[in-house]
This record gives C-alpha cells, sequence and structure tokens, in this order.
C-alpha cells in the first residue's frame, strides 16, 4: 500500500495546510472585529521656535521648533483585542506651507515628531514619559495612555530651512496596530484641540 | 531502494522520462505564474519578502514574512511601514516612513527603524530623501518565523543546493498515481 514516506509527505502536507487556513480565518477574523477608538486629546503647552544647526558641522542654520504636550487617550479596547502584539503610537504634524507671492499651497508636509512602542507585555499605564503624575490622579489601567508634558522626540525642522510660510499645523497621534499574524491596521489615538500656531524666531 | 527506482526508470524509456521532465517543469511554470500574477495584483516587483535585520524590532523580527502592496496613484503617508531598495544597494530595507513632503509633481520621504536611534539619512547611499520609485511597497500583512527557511537557505548555500537536488529528485521519481 503506501510507504512511510507517503504517510509522512501526506500528513505534513495535511498539517500545514490547515494551519495556514487557521492562520487565515484568524487574521480575517481579527482583522473584522477591530475595535472603535474614541479620538483623545494632545494639550500643547509650550512651543518655541530657535535657530540652530541639526546634524553636522557647518550644516547651514535653520529654524527648529520644539514642543511640550500632554497626551490623554484610552487604547484599552485595542489591547483587549486577541491579535495585538504591539502598538506603535506615533504623533504627527502636518501642515501646508504657502507660496507667498501667490498664496497657494506649496508644499503639504507631515513629519513624526514624538514616537514610542508599547508591547502588549508593557501595557499597563504609559506614564513614564515627562513629568512625574502624582498619585490617584487620572484613570489607571491598562491601555490609559497619559504622557504629561512630553517633548518632541524628533526636531521638527522644515525642509526649506524656514517655517516663515507656515500659518498652523496639525497635532494628530496615530496608532500602527502589530498583529501576531495577520493584516497591520492603524488609525487615529487622539488630536489636538485645533491647528497650533507657530510662534516668532527667538532672538538670541 | 535506489536500484528498483533505477529499474523503474529504465522501464519507463525515453517517452516516461520526457513526461516527467514537463511535469516538472510545469509546477516551476506554474509557480513562477503565481508569483508574477501576485506582482500584478499588488503592483509591487516583490509583493512577499522576508526580514532580513532587526531594525524593525519588537515589531518584526529576522525570518518574518511580510506581504506587501503598493497601490498605483496613492502616496505614501507618514507611519506607513514602506520597503525600499537604493539604487546600488541590493538589499530591500523595511522601515518606517516619518516624513513626507509632497509638492504638486514629487513626494520626499524619510524613513526610520523603530528599533534605530537615527534616521535613514546615512542609508540612503548620499541621497538627501527616499523617492517613490525607491520604494518597493507598503506592509499590509505578516505572517512571523515562516521566511527563516530562506534565511537558513541564503546562510548555508548547500543547504539550497541539497533541498533543491532532493525535490528535482523526487519529482523526477515520482509514479503517477
Amino acid at each position: 500500500m503506501y510507504s512511510t514516506f507517503q504517510r509522512l509527505n501526506h500528513l505534513s502536507s495535511l498539517a500545514t495546510t490547515y494551519v495556514m487556513i487557521l492562520l487565515g480565518l484568524i487574521s480575517i477574523a481579527s482583522f473584522l472585529s477591530l475595535p472603535e477608538v474614541d479620538a483623545g486629546r494632545i494639550d500643547v503647552k509650550d512651543i518655541i521656535l530657535q535657530k540652530g544647526r541639526l546634524r553636522r558641522w557647518g550644516a547651514r542654520e535653520e529654524e527648529l521648533a520644539s514642543l511640550r504636550f500632554d497626551i490623554r487617550t484610552d487604547l484599552n479596547p485595542l489591547l483587549k483585542s486577541y491579535n495585538t502584539k504591539q502598538l506603535f503610537l506615533y504623533m504627527t504634524a502636518s501642515y501646508p506651507e504657502y507660496d507667498p507671492s501667490s498664496g497657494s499651497v506649496r508644499e503639504q508636509h507631515d513629519v513624526v515628531l514624538w514616537d514610542r512602542i508599547v508591547q502588549r507585555a508593557d501595557i499597563r499605564d504609559i506614564r513614564a514619559v515627562g513629568k512625574k503624575i502624582p498619585a490617584g490622579k487620572g484613570k489607571k489601567g491598562r491601555g490609559n495612555i497619559r504622557v504629561e508634558e512630553g517633548k518632541n522626540k524628533y526636531m521638527w525642522t522644515n525642509p526649506s530651512g524656514t517655517f516663515r510660510d507656515v500659518p498652523s499645523a496639525n497635532l494628530t497621534l496615530h496608532y500602527s496596530l502589530m498583529p501576531y499574524v495577520g493584516v497591520l491596521s492603524s488609525g487615529i489615538a487622539a488630536t489636538a484641540q485645533g491647528p497650533i500656531t507657530l510662534p516668532e524666531v527667538l532672538k538670541r | 531502494m535506489l536500484s528498483s527506482e533505477i529499474a523503474r526508470l529504465r522501464k519507463l524509456g525515453v517517452q516516461g522520462l520526457l513526461f516527467q521532465a514537463l511535469n516538472f517543469l510545469s509546477v516551476v511554470t506554474s509557480g513562477l505564474m503565481m508569483w508574477k500574477g501576485l506582482c500584478l495584483v499588488t503592483n509591487s516587483e516583490s509583493p512577499i519578502v522576508v526580514v532580513l535585520s532587526g531594525s524593525m524590532e519588537p515589531a518584526f523580527y529576522r525570518g518574518d514574512i511580510l506581504f506587501l502592496v503598493n497601490p498605483p496613484d496613492v502616496p505614501y503617508e507618514v507611519g506607513d511601514i514602506t520597503v525600499y531598495k537604493i539604487p546600488g544597494g541590493d538589499i530591500p530595507i523595511v522601515h518606517r516612513v516619518i516624513q513626507s513632503h509632497t509638492t504638486n509633481t514629487t513626494q520626499l520621504l524619510l524613513t526610520k527603524g523603530d528599533n534605530n536611534d537615527g534616521d535613514d539619512l546615512i542609508l540612503y547611499n548620499g541621497m538627501q530623501w527616499l523617492e517613490r520609485r525607491h520604494v518597493i511597497g507598503k506592509v499590509r500583512g505578516f505572517l512571523p518565523y515562516v521566511g527563516y527557511v530562506t534565511i537558513a537557505m541564503n546562510d548555508f548555500p548547500q543547504l539550497k543546493y541539497a533541498l533543491l537536488g532532493v525535490v528535482g529528485l523526487f519529482l523526477l521519481v515520482q509514479k503517477e498515481q
């Protein structure tokens, strides 16, 4: 009848097929049942603009923006989802740069100012960033993201070297969900109340 | 076992051998067709890639498989995990877009690995920005561990030839049911 080799071959191919089907079903089910999250809020505390050099000696001087911000959002539903391996949180500034002569939008910019990897294991309560929060203040628990007076992790610069033609910018905190297996998804975790305006450059 | 197989091959004759070779070729070509079909559907030159470095840990480890798409006319966004290839460099790199500067005609991108301290400017081989034409696709799907087979085969080329030889031999020798 059948040889040992044939039996082994048949068994392994059957096992592989079923595991693949199962993984496919898991990815589809978890993608379809992905929970909605309410967008939390970002409060910008302080924003300054100064001139400086980045990256290397002898580079041209450019305008550098730095800010402090608070974030409050609850990503609990996402973390309860069984196929969540990691959340990558990133705060973007999105702003148009206008052409001063014609007044039309010359360039649309999107830059990441701050990010943070949140793994399933260390998702307790993210309070390690910025100032220490007094005990008993705010909601505690898994996935309750709270950043007090966080600083931008990446220096905020504009390719043209100046923010002169940039009146305002929108800040948004996005999440990018990494599954154990299946489809990657992303969404908005928090937004700032209205666009932020960039101040005058600090004189030295 | 081997002598009986040789005896069977003798019995097959030239026509039988050619038929087996045809079988073998059809397996290879159907594999190629599926791959190229996937390339067409996803609009990406390489829709399935294996992670080769640890720069996106803990999201992606060495040996994980990524499924890419490259939708035409849809610009890449900040936060997308892209796979790009710099002219002159042969290894595709899986990193996240952290800056995008879009004018009417061009989109300039800057990328960074989640696990890296700095951005990718030093990887760009002298270029200041990444452009769309360098990007192979963005990651849509994820399958862990499976790609380690290919990494093992790259690290130990003998394994690759041994595997290819064995598969070829079996396809040639296998009796039609």
